[in-house]
């Protein structure tokens, strides 16, 4: 299989807004969101994106979709590099790329009924207000399990798990190659979580539709992803087949995040792998590998040295698993 | 869109609203052809018959020059309403559009065009009028843009506000992702989304600028007499309001069920807007 889409040393990086005495000294704090970081997706695949919070994953998401402008680096859809196009040379490549949001309640316009946000992407790319429209938008609606009937309803008028859906339809309506789900999930009750999982499972499987599906519920990413990868402080540390990386963990930081799940049985005991202190503040990243300070196996090399991604299918960013 | 749809359909279920927009209607119409109608006119001058109470001859009695008042009070009418619609409508299209503008652009544009309505803003306003009323002419004309020139500021404020947190949200980032131009998210995401306020404003807008142009017109620099605007006609009422209160409460009784009739319609229309509310 080839890459649909693929990375190249993708960086995004934000300033902190800070004083003109600070900007005049050239003392601007950097803050590296995303830090070189190469992957690709293949051809109706699932990606597992898992990291903890700021770890620039929903960064990563946005600006595969070039929602935010990468500060530098390639994104290579189809093998045309997004990154290098203007705003409107980008305009045609985004009917193939979508994204499904985290909050359903933020990501709909309240005032625009469910007809209108779900016809939205289709109107952008020649479709004509009419009948057939209307009735591609019920189908659209019956797809993702909502009730066509509710069609002229405001976002308001239904539940979380609904809303998610209306998001999903939307993103499916220009039928895309491509989906971000930016913790399409992580906003929802556990109940309705599985049904939109499965949901998601089933259309990807139904229409071939690769995504980048990035949250912190390592379990969810395990149930649906095809591989993984686990995000620390902008950088990749881990990538592989999602069992491999969940059944055996190369990277200290993957071994305790999976640590820390809860076992299904409440008898088992496992030994859960405590981490220390906190995660650094994101403009002054501790030198050499950035999990240094928090890893337990930590030597010399560990705090100079910056480890990089390597490994051909099951690839780790970590000196413990490259001596091995 | 959807949205207007509903909202017409709202409003025309909203019984207050209905009797505003019809007096406001029927005032417009009264006061643009009920002149003709009257046997006076407004600058008839009859020193037998000053100060006169209401009565079947003089509706709304006479002043001290013995000219008819109800006559005066449609001529009023049509001054004030046009004051408040021309103003109005001019600080709306100036406001609205740049301050959208310069919240959804951000960054150093909208820096420079905040500075910009900054620097305006520090200098006195009815001021800035007189100025402009002495530069050019005591143009009617000219008095309307001049009053609505100044009345923008505040609503390219309201608007930049609301369209700076309006396009941070998640359904405006969406239109983007999905291929929705720049434009089109202005009109169709962030502008319904940013209309409460400004609607509230506007309806202050109106008022504020017809008691702006009475003010100016006490002066002597709006509207000159005979001619005569409900500011001018206050202002003449007041001063015998002990001895003959029909010449300031007719005409007040008039601009009072006006203005009100015109909160009434942004109060219906703000609820209109939101969908919760329907």
């Amino acid at each position: 299989m080839t890459a649909l889409i693929e990375l190249q040393q993708l960086k995004v990086y934000f300033t902190k807004e800070s004083g003109l005495i600070a900007r005049l000294f050239g003392k601007e704090k950097l803050i590296k969101a995303v830090d070189n970081i190469s992957f690709d997706i293949r051809t109706g695949e699932i990606l597992g994106l898992v990291g903890e919070s700021g770890s620039g994953k929903s960064t990563t998401g946005r600006a595969m979709l070039r929602l935010i402008k990468p500060t530098s680096g390639k994104i290579l859809y189809k093998g045309k590099d997004l990154a290098s196009l203007s705003e409107s040379e980008l305009r045609p490549y985004r009917r193939h790329l979508q994204i499904i949001f985290q909050n359903p309640y933020s990501s709909l316009n309240p005032r625009m009924t469910v007809g209108d946000i779900i016809a939205e992407p289709l109107l952008n790319f020649g479709a004509k207000r009419n009948k057939e429209l209307r009735k591609q938008v019920e189908q659209l609606m019956e797809e993702v399990g909502l009730a066509p009937e509710h069609i002229d309803r405001y976002p308001h008028e239904f539940s979380g798990g609904q809303r998610q859906r209306i998001g999903i339809a939307r993103a499916l309506a220009l039928r895309p190659e491509f989906i971000v789900a930016d913790e399409p999930i992580a906003a929802l009750d556990v109940s309705v979580q599985a049904q939109i999982i499965n949901l998601l499972k089933e259309l990807q499987k139904k229409l071939g539709i690769a995504f980048l599906f990035i949250s912190h519920d390592l379990r969810a990413v395990r149930y649906i992803s095809d591989r993984i990868a686990v995000m620390y402080l902008g950088k990749i540390v881990e990538l592989g087949p999602a069992a491999e990386v969940y059944e055996r963990p190369q990277h200290p930081y993957t071994q305790a995040l999976i640590s820390a799940l809860p076992a299904p049985d409440p008898k088992a005991r496992s030994e859960r792998i405590k981490l220390r202190g906190e995660p650094p503040e994101p403009f002054f990243m501790p030198p050499g590998c950035h999990f240094h300070p928090r890893c337990p196996y930590a030597f010399d090399k560990c705090r100079s040295l910056q480890p990089t991604l390597a490994g051909k299918d099951h690839s780790v960013a970590c000196f413990l698993s490259e001596s091995r | 869109m959807q949205l207007w749809k509903d909202v017409l359909k709202t409003l025309k279920h909203n019984r207050l609203v209905v009797v505003a927009a019809s007096f406001l209607a029927l005032m417009s119409v009264i006061v643009t052809v009920g002149p003709m109608f009257v046997s006076y006119s407004f600058d008839e001058i009859n020193l037998d018959a000053t100060n006169e109470p209401p009565s079947l001859k003089h509706w709304f009695g006479t002043d001290p020059l013995g000219r008819d008042i109800f006559v005066r009070t449609l001529i009023g009418g049509r001054i004030s309403l046009m004051v408040g619609l021309i103003a109005t409508a001019v600080s709306f299209i100036i406001g609205v559009t740049y301050g959208a503008i310069s919240g959804y652009l951000g960054g150093h544009v909208d820096e420079l065009m905040m500075r910009f309505v900054d620097l305006l803003y520090s200098l006195p306003h009815l001021f800035l009028v007189i100025c402009f009323l002495a530069f050019f002419s005591k143009d009617l004309l000219i008095l309307f843009v001049a009053l609505g020139a100044i009345s923008w500021l505040t609503m390219a404020r309201i608007v930049r506000g609301q369209v700076l947190s309006i396009k941070q949200q998640e359904y405006v980032e969406a239109a983007r992702a999905c291929g929705t131009s720049s434009a089109k998210i202005i009109v169709r995401h962030i502008l319904p989304n940013a209309l409460v306020p400004v609607i509230a404003y506007t309806t202050l807008t109106v008022p504020s600028a017809i008691l702006s142009e009475a003010f100016l017109s006490f002066l002597g620099l709006g509207v000159q007499p005979p001619l005569a605007s409900w500011g001018t006609l206050l202002s003449d009422g007041i001063i015998s309001i002990s001895v003959y209160p029909w010449q300031l409460i007719c005409p007040a009784a008039m601009m009072t069920a006006t203005l009100f009739s015109l909160n009434v319609l942004g109060d219906g229309l703000i609820e209109a807007l939101n969908p919760r509310k329907r």
